[in-house]
């Protein structure tokens, strides 16, 4: 198993952000994504993978207090 | 991979988003604040105001109802009305090219003095569409600019180290956390 997590973050000519989680598993992983993008942007989707629904194997970096609401 | 996160278009230029809100058939009027669409009232008003990186937000109360809808409509025109907007300023240029060989082609005097006439038209109106098209790329630009930033702070708040790949026409950050 990888000993590194990535998040790779695109950013579109129109300004719009996808980002994607490598090497994190279970709900973790969307956490971590709405820590990084809270205040940056406003969510328009999430879509989970396979690794999701497998058990988190790692810790969240903040606790996300000021949940997003999603549109 | 285990989640993707897509995010909503910014509305980042006003003179797209007033067409944009017209276009839906909706009303609005500018307040000091901001744009409100006055079809979406709740208890208070529904606005679009601009924020710090000049990024316009819907702001509303939970009680306003088809806001998500609104939002979809509004999203899908934006994008219409920008593309229009290009489309406007290549077909002023090709129209331009075309006007200017026409006036050379023109074989009698009058006639070259009526194409000088329409190409001086047409390139006011494309200078106009440029300068339009300049500014919403600039804001573009400026906000594409503020979000690496405010990736690149909130990446390192968390503990991941940060690089940059060029990419065609986007920009890609891959944040990198070792265990």
């Amino acid at each position: 198993m990888s000993n590194e997590t990535k998040i790779i973050v695109t950013i579109a000519e129109d300004g719009t952000i996808s980002a994607e989680t490598e090497g994190i598993t279970g709900e973790v992983c969307i956490g971590e994504l709405e820590n990084l993008l809270q205040d940056i942007a406003e969510i328009e989707s999430i879509k989970k993978t396979d690794d999701y629904y497998r058990e988190s194997n790692i810790t969240p970096t903040i606790k996300n207090e000021n949940k997003i609401t999603r549109k | 991979m285990s989640a993707i996160i897509k995010t909503l278009t910014p509305f980042l230029d006003i003179s797209i988003l007033k067409e944009a809100i017209s276009e839906c058939g909706y009303h609005f009027v500018q307040q000091a604040n901001g744009i409100e669409i006055v079809e979406l009232k709740g208890y208070r008003p529904t606005i679009f105001v601009a924020d710090s990186r000049g990024r316009f937000t819907l702001t509303h109360d939970s009680h306003t109802r088809n806001i998500k809808e609104f939002l979809e409509k509004i999203t899908s025109q934006y994008k219409i009305v920008y593309a229009r907007k290009q489309e406007e300023l290549r077909r002023l240029k090709e129209e331009e090219k075309r006007m200017a060989i026409e006036k050379e082609n023109a074989l009698v005097k009058q006639e070259q003095l009526s194409y000088e006439q329409k190409l001086r038209e047409i390139q006011a109106q494309k200078q106009r569409a440029e300068e339009e098209m300049l500014k919403v790329e600039q804001e573009k630009k400026a906000y594409i600019e503020s979000q690496k930033k405010a990736v690149y702070e909130k990446a390192k708040e968390m503990g991941y180290e940060v690089e940059e790949v060029k990419k065609a026409n986007k920009i890609q950050l891959v944040l990198v956390k070792r265990k």
